[in-house]
């Protein structure tokens, strides 16, 4: 078995646990009863069992992790740490497409092909060696390319350098996908929410399309929230969307203005929305707010970190199932870290 | 009857069953939550499967000194008896919700609170 760069000899029927501890490999574990998943490792090669992956969030089994106290070491061939990053490959910027003056979707086409998930991210790393998390909005059934929509942050270094210097036919190092924000076939009638702020709309669109791509048999209810009407930058997708998919429908829902906020607006009449009107609130509270059946909803939550942190929370109070609750907190300044 | 602790209260699925139960009323007991501010739900809940575990009787290789190493950092901010109590009556309700019958609460509760000066570090 192959692990982090070294070959190991199973004895018999020892878990991959039992082999790595053997040979001083550094692996957090605890309880050893494939309850506490601390020793959470990812098969590359070789064959899982049931058992090592039993109460693992949908999205874990789809990447192929597993409990390695579970594990017969004997039927993995090759395993990593969970949180080893894949190396930078190369894509070329093919489209440069702006919704907004502050946002903007980019295309890229990449030197080999991505085995992603829409909602998972990718690292871009730009030649000034500045790295950034951006979410993946397209589809691989779909899509030559891969998208990813970019907010212009005020001194964001990366967004600064996206807007004003990347060019189209330019290249650019991105690494990935790393993430667990997406969409699985687990039970296709339960009602999707999908939750986001600002870019949030971004894996959150990935994720629908995904559904939709699937065949999604339940109502999929997508919320936008922006604090200002133009931030409500997909809005033509969504309603068209909410046009061609009768089981979709789009909620912009603006944000209540905020005097301290540094990015509020000045209150002048806002402009109207072409087709439909706004909500006036909180994406996610009115989101909850309209929930009707908890026990059979899965939520995805994409965005500001403490809306997400607020209202995973909520949901879960309300009712929903912890695993039927996904999150992608966008945290500005670093790479993406989610400690385990 | 030769069935363990652990059958007659159902097994895993009890464990699957009482877990969110048992976390929903700690988180919304402002008492503790204070402890759970910060941490990673997905995190939590599965150490939360993990102590249900053990104290259904289930396997687990748990000793007083991991459970001790776990909540330290928890003592260092003032863990302390009213919190461990506060959780210990979490679990019975959830027991109680359950209609889990009374013998094996009581079993369940003495493993909990078998697990009192490690959890404290006393």
């Amino acid at each position: 078995m192959e692990f982090n760069g070294q070959e190991f000899e199973a004895d018999g029927a020892e878990s991959v646990l039992d082999l790595l501890l053997r040979h001083d490999q550094l692996i957090s574990y605890s309880c050893k009863s494939g309850n506490c998943q601390s020793c959470l490792l990812k098969s590359l090669t070789g064959e899982v069992i049931p058992a090592a992956q039993r109460g693992l969030k949908s999205t874990l089994v789809a990447q192929g992790y597993f409990l390695a106290c579970q594990q017969p070491a004997k039927l993995i061939n090759h395993c990593s740490h969970i949180d080893e990053q894949a190396l930078f490959g190369s894509a070329r910027l093919i489209e440069k497409h702006f919704y907004t003056q502050d946002i903007c979707r980019l295309r890229l086409e990449l030197s080999c092909s991505l085995y992603y998930h829409a909602g998972q991210f990718v690292n871009l790393k730009n030649s000034n060696g500045i790295s950034r998390s951006y979410s993946l909005a397209s589809l691989p059934s779909e899509d030559e390319f891969i998208e990813l929509h970019v907010r212009h942050k005020t001194g964001g270094v990366m967004s600064e350098w996206v807007f004003n210097e990347f060019r189209v036919g330019d290249f650019i190092d991105v690494q990935g996908p790393i993430g667990e924000c997406f969409y699985t076939a687990d039970n296709p009638s339960k009602t999707l929410m999908l939750i986001g702020t600002g870019t949030g709309a971004a894996p959150l669109l990935g994720i629908a399309r995904d559904a939709i791509h699937c065949g999604y048999a339940g109502d999929i209810h997508f919320y936008h929230g922006a604090s200002e009407v133009e931030s409500f930058y997909l809005h033509d997708t969504l309603s068209a969307l909410q046009q061609t998919v009768s089981n979709f429908s789009y909620h912009p829902c603006l944000s209540p203005p905020d005097v301290l906020s540094p990015d509020s607006i000045s209150p002048d009449p806002e402009p109207e929305l072409p087709s439909k009107a706004y909500q006036t609130g909180f994406c996610n509270e009115i989101a909850l707010s309209e929930m009707n059946d908890a026990a059979n909803s899965c939520l995805f939550i994409c965005g500001n970190p403490q809306m997400v942190t607020t209202t995973s929370k909520k949901a879960f109070l309300n009712g929903v199932s912890i695993k039927n609750i996904y999150t992608d907190p966008f945290e500005y300044k670093d790479m993406r870290k989610k400690p385990r | 009857m030769n069935d363990s602790l652990f059958e007659q209260i159902g097994g895993e699925a009890a464990v699957n069953a009482a877990v969110d139960i048992f976390y929903r009323k700690v988180l919304t007991d402002d008492s503790i939550s204070k402890f759970f501010d910060d941490v990673d739900m997905d995190n939590q809940i599965a150490k939360q499967k993990s102590f249900l575990t053990m104290a259904f009787g289930g396997p687990n290789e748990y000793t007083g000194l991991d459970m001790r190493k776990a909540h330290a950092p928890l003592v260092e901010r003032g863990l302390n008896e009213s919190h461990f109590n506060a959780v210990a009556g979490h679990l019975q309700a959830t027991l109680e919700e359950l209609k889990v019958p009374s013998n094996l609460i009581e079993q369940v509760m003495a493993i909990a609170a078998s697990t009192h000066d490690d959890v404290l570090g006393l």
